[in-house]
C-alpha cells in the first residue's frame, strides 16, 4: 500500500459525500454523525498523506473504510427508508442492556432476502481510532453504529424481521462478552488456532442460543416461528444448533423449565453486573386483541410492544379459522401487517405527545 | 315529529350528522374506533378533526408518457410507480407544491358503524388557503384513509405531519350496509394507497366488449 491507495479512497469518498450531503435526518444523533465523518475525511484530505509511514498508511486506510461503511448505512437510514417502528422496537430493548444513547441503529437494505444481520464497531477498535484520530486531527466520533442489514423486500414485513431480535441479541452478547467468558471459563484462553473444531462449534452453538433466549424473552417464540419456516429440521451444523434443539431450547425457557444452557447464561451475566435472561414481555390474549375487529392493538407499555410481534404470529397461525378466514391470502398478509405497523406506530406517537402535553 | 318520538320509543338512532354526544357515545361503545385520538377537543360539535398522517405518496412523471388505468397485468407499469413514496415523523413538514396531486394517509385510524359514513372536507383555516381535497369513506370501512389533496394556489404551502387538517362529518344511514359483501381493495391500509383503477373487475369485461367488435 501506499499514498496513492489513500488518494484513490479519498477520491472515491468525495463521491460518496456528494451523494449523500443532500440526506435529510429525522434524527439529530444520525446528522451528527454525519457531519463529524465529513470533518474527518476533510482533515485526512488536508493532511500530508503522502508522506506517511506505512503505519499511518494502514491506520487511515481503516478510517477511510470505516468512513465509507457509515455512509453506506447513514445512506439507507433516512425515514423513507428505515424500517422505523421495528427500529423503535430494537431500540427500547437495546436500552434494557446498554446506554443506547452512546449508539445509532443505522440500516442497509439488501437485495438477498435471507439477509438480516447485526453488524457493529468493536468497542475497542472504536476508542482507539478516537484516540487517534483526536491526537491527530483534533476530532472525535460520538456515536458508535449498530448496524442492521436486512432485505429490502421484507422491511415491512413484521413477521419476518422478528429475526432482528435474535441479530441484536447477537450484539448484545458481543458487547457484554456473555458467551466469550463462558467459552474461555470452559477451555481455557488460548491462541484461537489451538481450539479444536468441537470446542469452537460449542462456542458457536453457544452464541445462538444466547440470541434465540435473547429473543424469546422480547416476542416469545415469535423468532423460532420465522426460523422453523426458514430452516425447517435443519440438523446441527458448525455455526447453528438444529433447529429442533433451538427450538426445544426456547420452550423450556418459556414454560419455566430449568435447562442449564439458560443457567449458564445468566451466571455470566450476573458476575459481568448485567441483567438476566427473562421473560421481559407482555402477554395479550388473542381472544382480547383489538386485532379480533380488524383495528390496532392499543399498545400498554414496552413490555406488551415486544409481545405485538408473538400476536401476529398468532393471527397468521390461525388465519384460516380467525377473522380473516374470509379474506384472500395476499389481503390476509397485508392485514396482519399493517395491522402491527399501526399498532407500533401509533404507541410511539402517544408517547412522544405526552412528552410534550 | 311523530317519527321522532317513534324512533326514540323504538330505540332505534336517528339518521343524519352525527352530533359530538352520539360520536362519543359509538367511541366509548366501541362501535367507532379512531386511534389514536391525541385530544378529546378533536370531537367538535357535528365533526372530528383527523389529522395528517406520516406517509405521503407524490405523483411523478416518469418514463410511460400516462398512468394506465385499463389493466393490470405483469407488462404494463403499475400504477403505484408513478408515485414517489416519502415519510415524515409526528412533528416534521411536507411541502404541497402547486397542482401536485399528494396522497397522504390520516395518523388515526378509523372503523366506522355499518350503518355510518364520513365526509372528509378540510378545516376551513386550510380550504381558504387553496388546499381541495374530495373524500367520503364507506360504512363499516376500517384503516386511515388516504386523502388526494392539491394545491390549487400558485405558492407552496408547508404542513406538519400531526397536524389537524381535515374534518371527518359522519352521517347515519337508515339501514346498515355490509362494507365486506364485496371484494374491498382498501382494507385495513395504514399507509396511503394509490389508485387502484386498474383492479377494477369491470376492465376485463369491457376489454373483452373491445375485442369482439373487431
Amino acid at each position: 500500500m501506499n499514498h496513492k491507495t489513500i488518494e484513490l479512497q479519498l477520491l472515491q469518498l468525495e463521491e460518496s459525500f456528494s451523494k449523500s450531503r443532500s440526506n435529510i435526518y429525522s434524527d439529530n444523533k444520525k446528522e451528527t454523525h454525519f457531519s463529524e465523518l465529513h470533518e474527518l475525511f476533510s482533515a485526512i484530505k488536508k493532511s500530508d498523506y503522502k508522506n506517511f509511514t506505512q503505519a499511518e498508511l494502514d491506520s487511515h486506510n481503516q478510517i477511510l473504510n470505516y468512513i465509507f461503511t457509515g455512509l453506506e448505512f447513514l445512506d439507507n437510514s433516512t425515514l423513507n427508508v428505515i424500517p422505523y417502528e421495528i427500529v423503535s422496537c430494537l431500540e427500547f430493548a437495546l436500552d434494557d442492556w446498554v446506554d443506547s444513547s452512546n449508539f445509532i441503529i443505522v440500516t442497509s437494505l439488501s437485495n438477498r432476502k435471507g439477509d438480516f444481520f447485526f453488524q457493529s464497531d468493536n468497542r475497542e477498535y472504536f476508542e482507539n481510532q478516537n484516540i487517534e484520530i483526536g491526537t491527530r486531527y483534533n476530532l472525535k466520533i460520538t456515536y458508535r453504529l449498530i448496524q442492521i442489514v436486512l432485505p429490502k423486500v421484507l422491511s415491512r414485513d413484521y413477521l419476518s424481521i422478528v429475526v432482528l431480535y435474535h441479530e441484536l441479541g447477537h450484539f448484545v452478547d458481543l458487547e457484554l462478552n456473555i458467551t466469550s467468558k463462558i467459552f474461555y471459563s470452559k477451555y481455557g484462553y488460548k491462541l484461537s488456532y489451538l481450539y479444536t473444531q468441537l470446542e469452537l462449534m460449542d462456542y458457536n452453538h453457544s452464541m445462538e442460543y444466547f440470541a434465540d433466549l435473547f429473543a424469546a424473552q422480547y416476542i416469545n417464540n415469535a423468532s423460532n416461528l420465522y426460523i422453523n419456516y426458514i430452516a425447517h429440521n435443519a440438523p446441527d451444523s458448525y455455526t447453528h444448533p438444529s433447529s429442533v434443539k433451538r427450538i426445544n431450547l426456547v420452550n423450556d425457557f418459556l414454560n419455566g423449565k430449568t435447562r442449564t444452557e439458560v443457567t449458564e447464561l445468566n451466571t455470566a451475566l450476573v458476575q459481568g453486573g448485567c441483567e438476566q435472561i427473562k421473560i421481559r414481555y407482555e402477554h395479550i390474549k388473542i381472544q382480547n386483541s383489538d386485532f379480533q375487529i380488524l383495528v390496532p392493538q392499543k399498545i400498554k407499555n414496552i413490555a406488551e410492544l415486544h409481545y405485538i410481534f408473538k400476536l401476529g404470529w398468532e393471527f397468521w397461525e390461525t388465519s384460516e379459522t380467525n377473522f380473516l378466514r374470509k379474506l384472500n391470502p395476499r389481503q390476509k398478509y397485508h392485514v396482519i401487517n399493517n395491522l402491527i405497523e399501526k399498532s407500533i406506530s401509533n404507541y410511539i406517537v402517544k408517547l412522544r405527545w405526552e412528552e410534550v402535553s | 315529529m311523530g317519527r321522532g318520538i317513534i324512533r326514540k320509543f323504538l330505540r332505534i338512532e336517528s339518521s343524519g350528522t352525527l352530533t359530538n354526544k352520539e360520536i362519543l357515545k359509538l367511541i366509548q361503545t366501541k362501535k367507532l374506533v379512531i386511534e389514536p385520538l391525541l385530544e378529546k377537543s378533536q370531537i367538535g360539535e357535528i365533526s372530528i378533526d383527523l389529522r395528517v398522517g406520516t406517509d405521503f405518496l407524490t405523483l411523478h412523471q416518469g418514463r410511460q408518457a400516462y398512468i394506465d388505468t385499463s389493466q393490470d397485468v405483469i407488462k404494463k407499469r403499475s400504477i403505484k410507480s408513478h408515485f414517489t413514496e416519502t415519510r415524515r415523523r409526528v412533528g416534521e413538514s411536507f411541502l404541497l407544491h402547486p397542482n401536485q396531486p399528494i396522497l397522504f394517509s390520516t395518523l388515526e385510524y378509523i372503523k366506522l358503524p355499518d350503518d355510518v359514513y364520513a365526509v372528509l372536507t378540510l378545516r376551513s383555516s386550510y380550504s381558504r388557503l387553496g388546499l381541495t381535497i374530495s373524500t367520503i369513506i364507506q360504512p363499516g370501512y376500517c384503516g386511515c384513509a388516504s386523502i388526494e389533496i392539491v394545491n390549487s394556489g400558485n405558492t407552496p404551502i408547508k404542513i406538519l405531519s400531526g397536524s389537524r387538517l381535515v374534518q371527518a362529518r359522519l352521517v347515519r344511514l337508515d339501514e346498515k350496509s355490509n362494507y365486506f359483501k364485496t371484494h374491498r381493495k382498501y382494507t385495513c391500509q395504514v399507509r396511503p394507497v394509490p389508485s387502484k383503477a386498474n383492479e377494477d373487475e369491470e376492465l376485463i369485461k369491457l376489454l373483452k366488449i373491445k375485442e369482439n367488435n373487431k
